[in-house]
C-alpha cells in the first residue's frame, strides 16, 4: 500500500468524520437511557406510593411524550420536547427533580451533536486554508483564518475557544449588528 | 491569549508550522469541550437513577464513577500499574533464583499512590459486581447509569484518538515524507485504537485493508 500526503490528511479526514459521527449518534443513546431511568422509577413502589395520582400521571405521560420522540433526529423536535418538559416541570413541583435532569441530559445530548458538527466542519478548512500558504504569513492572514473557523461554529462559546488561540480577533460584543435593510 | 487591544503589539508574521499548531489546539480544545457535554449527559443520568437507586448501591456506583474517571489518562495509570505489579514480580523471581529468602523485611515495596489507584479502582468495581450478583433487580437500577458511563468512556477515548492522529499529521506535514514513511505513520496510528469498530473503521478507511488477525478483539475497558 502506498499513499501521498494528501491521500493519507483525506482519509484521515474520512475516519475522523466517522468516528464524529459514531460519537454524535451513540449521544442519541442517552435519551434511551433516560427512557430506562423513568422505567425503573416507575418500579419503584416506595417511591411511586409518595407521589400524587397527578404527578404519577405527569411521569407516565413524559414517558410517552420522550418515546414518541425517540429516533427523532432533528433539533427542532428534541427542542420542542425540552420545552414541553419545561412546561411540565412548571406544572408539577413534586416532580421537578426528575424532570430537571432529563431536560439537562437532553440538552447536553443536542449540544454533543451540534459541538462534534461544527468540529468536523472546520477539518477541511484548514487543510484547505494552509495550501499553498508560504512558509510565514501575516497575522491579518491568521486572524482571516480564525474567522473563516467562527463561520463553522454556532455558540459564542465555540467562537470564544478561537479567538483565545488567534490574538487580534475582534470580541464578540464588539462586532456591530449588521444592518440589511 | 487573544485581545483586541493588543493587536498593535502583534507578531508581524506567523510560521505556517504555528498556524497548524493553533489550528490543532483549537481541534483539541473544542473536542474536549464536546467531551464535557458527554459528562455532564452522565451526571444528569446519575441524578435521575439517584431518585430511585437503593442508597449502597448508588453510592458504590458513584465511588466506582469518580474513581474511573478521576485518574486522567486512564490507560497511561492502568500500564503504570501493570508495570510495577511485574517489575514486584521480576524482583521476587530474581531474589529467589538468587537462592534469597523471601520475607516481610525485604526491600520490596510499590508505589503507594500506584498500590492504591490499583486496590481502589478494582475494589470498587468488584463491590458493585457483588451487589449485581447478589441482587438482579440492582442491575436494572444500575444500567442507565452504567450505560451512561461506558458511553462517556467511549466518547472520550475516540475523541482522544482522532486529536491525538492530528497532532500526529500536524508534525508530518513539516516532513518530506515518502509513501513508506507515511505508510509507517498510518500503521503507527492503528496501534493506538482501542475497540472493535474504531479499529475496523482506521484499517478499511486509512489503510484500505481488513484488520490484522487479532486487532478486532479489542474492547472498552469498562465492562460488567
Amino acid at each position: 500500500m502506498t499513499m501521498t500526503l494528501d491521500q493519507l490528511l483525506e482519509r484521515l479526514r474520512i475516519f475522523s468524520q466517522k468516528t464524529l459521527e459514531w460519537c454524535a449518534g451513540e449521544s442519541e443513546q442517552s435519551t434511551a437511557r433516560v427512557m430506562e431511568a423513568i422505567d425503573q422509577l416507575l418500579r419503584n413502589t416506595a417511591r411511586v406510593s409518595q407521589l400524587s395520582a397527578e404527578s404519577l400521571v405527569a411521569i407516565q405521560g413524559l414517558q410517552a411524550a420522550i418515546s414518541i420522540r425517540m429516533g427523532e433526529k432533528s433539533r427542532e423536535g428534541l427542542a420542542q420536547l425540552i420545552k414541553n418538559l419545561e412546561v411540565l416541570a412548571a406544572e408539577h413541583d413534586e416532580v421537578q427533580n426528575v424532570i430537571h435532569p432529563i431536560i439537562q441530559a437532553l440538552q447536553f445530548q443536542d449540544k454533543l451533536r451540534q459541538n462534534l458538527e461544527n468540529v468536523l466542519r472546520m477539518l477541511p478548512v484548514w487543510l484547505e486554508f494552509r495550501k499553498g500558504l508560504p512558509y510565514q504569513i501575516s497575522q491579518d492572514k491568521l486572524i482571516e483564518f480564525g474567522n473563516l473557523l467562527t463561520k463553522k461554529t454556532t455558540t459564542i462559546a465555540e467562537r470564544d475557544v478561537i479567538r483565545a488561540h488567534i490574538d487580534g480577533m475582534i470580541p464578540e460584543a464588539d462586532i456591530a449588528p449588521v444592518m440589511m435593510f | 491569549m487573544a485581545n483586541s487591544n493588543s493587536a498593535e503589539k502583534l507578531q508581524p508574521f506567523v510560521r505556517k508550522e504555528e498556524l497548524d499548531i493553533i489550528y490543532l489546539r483549537i481541534f483539541e480544545a473544542l473536542s474536549y469541550s464536546a467531551l464535557a457535554g458527554a459528562a455532564a449527559c452522565t451526571g444528569a443520568i446519575f441524578e435521575l437513577s439517584s431518585n430511585y437507586m437503593d442508597k449502597p448501591a448508588f453510592d458504590s456506583l458513584r465511588k466506582f464513577y469518580d474513581l474511573y474517571f478521576a485518574q486522567g489518562d486512564i490507560d497511561k495509570k492502568k500500564d503504570e500499574v501493570n508495570a510495577a505489579v511485574d517489575d514486584i514480580v521480576a524482583q521476587l523471581q530474581e531474589k529467589m533464583a538468587s537462592g534469597e529468602e523471601l520475607d516481610s523485611s525485604m526491600d520490596l515495596h510499590e508505589d503507594e499512590e500506584l498500590k492504591k489507584q490499583r486496590l481502589s479502582l478494582s475494589g470498587v468495581q468488584k463491590q458493585l459486581e457483588g451487589l449485581i450478583v447478589l441482587d438482579a433487580g440492582i442491575k436494572d437500577q444500575i444500567l442507565p447509569a452504567l450505560a451512561s458511563m461506558q458511553f462517556e468512556d467511549a466518547i472520550r477515548q475516540r475523541l482522544s484518538h482522532v486529536v491525538q492522529a492530528w497532532w500526529k499529521m500536524g508534525e508530518v506535514l513539516h516532513k518530506e515524507a515518502n509513501p513508506s514513511e507515511l505508510e509507517s505513520v498510518a500503521r503507527d496510528l492503528a496501534k493506538m485504537l482501542s475497540s472493535v469498530e474504531e479499529t475496523r473503521s482506521f484499517y478499511e478507511l486509512v489503510l484500505n485493508e481488513k484488520p490484522p488477525e487479532g486487532q478486532d478483539q479489542r474492547s472498552v475497558f469498562i465492562e460488567f
